[in-house]
């Protein structure tokens, strides 16, 4: 993320944005907190709708984020998804910025703990 | 955002989530019943080894379970190591705990030792030995309805005591334990009806990802 000194002057790269809308750091966060989970968990857990979720997690494996894996459990066919090593770091990464972000005071020229 | 989505809450969640099931809740009702009425079988010359077999039932329907109701509902869902080694020290405990202990199970079970043991044999066995069992499995498991269920069980034990002196024996073990297993059994059936409701069986996987 590359910070400005003007107030309020954080700049989210692409990926940030990727991340940061609700449904999709929804997705991470499980994903975040799992080793793997099948693309019906990820719903239920999620509470999205199956062509929400489908067309958030393609946005994600768009952007290297997460790993898809069909397979199949006898002749049923499973979806699985996990995160990423990109999907990993990028999560992390997210959630310092926001921490930084919330814990800057407003109007701050170096915020702390930024590069 | 308003605070920050605290990633252990999501988690305890969604590890939560596969027992919502009620099916280990059938698995401890079922246990407490069967141990509540192996001291009946001596009134039918049935040796009570064949009532410690039929433990091994609801085990099976556990297995059968998670695999036939929940995983289809729920779908499917592999934790972090923490969670993996926490359930394989739980297995470890259980084993060696049950290990060491079955031949003192067995002969409390069967009165040796006479006194409160003679009319109270099974719920003092279970009081006593299966009692650390669940305990340790809410700790390990993050389930703390298990520590209900201990308290429950280690009840029995004064619980048996009393109700000798009302109902006899076998009759006081099968109160003690049976009552508890019955509202336990009936409580994970409720839960199992309710999961069955929120989290109908899909035909087939729906969803777009990769096509």
């Amino acid at each position: 993320m590359s910070v400005s000194n003007e107030p309020g002057g954080y700049q989210l790269t692409e990926l940030d944005r990727i991340i940061h809308e609700p449904a999709r750091y929804n997705i991470m966060a499980l994903l975040y907190v799992v080793k793997r989970a099948e693309f019906l968990f990820v719903q239920n857990q999620t509470g999205l709708t199956p062509g929400n979720l489908s067309t958030h997690v393609s946005k994600l494996e768009g952007a290297d984020c997460v790993v898809i894996e069909k397979t199949f459990v006898g002749k049923v066919p499973r979806t699985f998804l996990s995160l990423s090593e990109r999907g990993r770091e990028a999560f992390e990464d997210y959630r310092e910025k926001m921490k930084v972000l919330f814990t800057t005071p407003p109007g701050a020229q170096s915020p702390p703990g930024s590069a | 955002m308003k605070q920050m989505i605290s990633l252990k809450e999501i988690e305890r969640r969604a590890y939560r989530s596969t027992f919502q099931d009620g099916i280990y809740d059938i698995l401890f009702g079922m246990i407490f019943l069967i141990l509540a009425w192996i001291p009946a079988l001596d009134k039918v010359n049935i040796p009570r080894t064949y009532g410690y077999l039929l433990i091994l039932l609801p085990v099976l329907m556990v297995w059968i379970g998670k695999r036939q109701i929940t995983i289809p509902r729920l779908g499917a869902v592999e934790f972090g190591p923490t969670r993996r080694t926490r359930k394989m020290l739980f297995l470890i405990v259980v084993a060696a705990f049950f290990f060491l202990n079955m031949p003192l199970l067995l002969m409390m079970g069967d009165g040796f030792g006479g006194g409160l043991l003679e009319h109270a044999g099974i719920p003092v066995a279970a009081g006593l030995v299966v009692t650390p069992v669940i305990v340790v499995a809410g700790y390990f498991l993050d389930c703390p309805r298990m520590f209900v269920y201990a308290a429950l069980m280690a009840f029995s034990i004064p619980q048996s005591s009393f109700m000798y002196d009302f109902v006899g024996w076998p009759f006081n073990s099968v109160i003690s334990l049976g009552i508890p297993g019955l509202v336990i059994l009936i409580y994970g059936l409720t839960l199992l009806s309710g999961f069955l409701t929120k989290y109908p069986r899909l035909k087939a996987e729906v969803n777009h990802v990769g096509q």
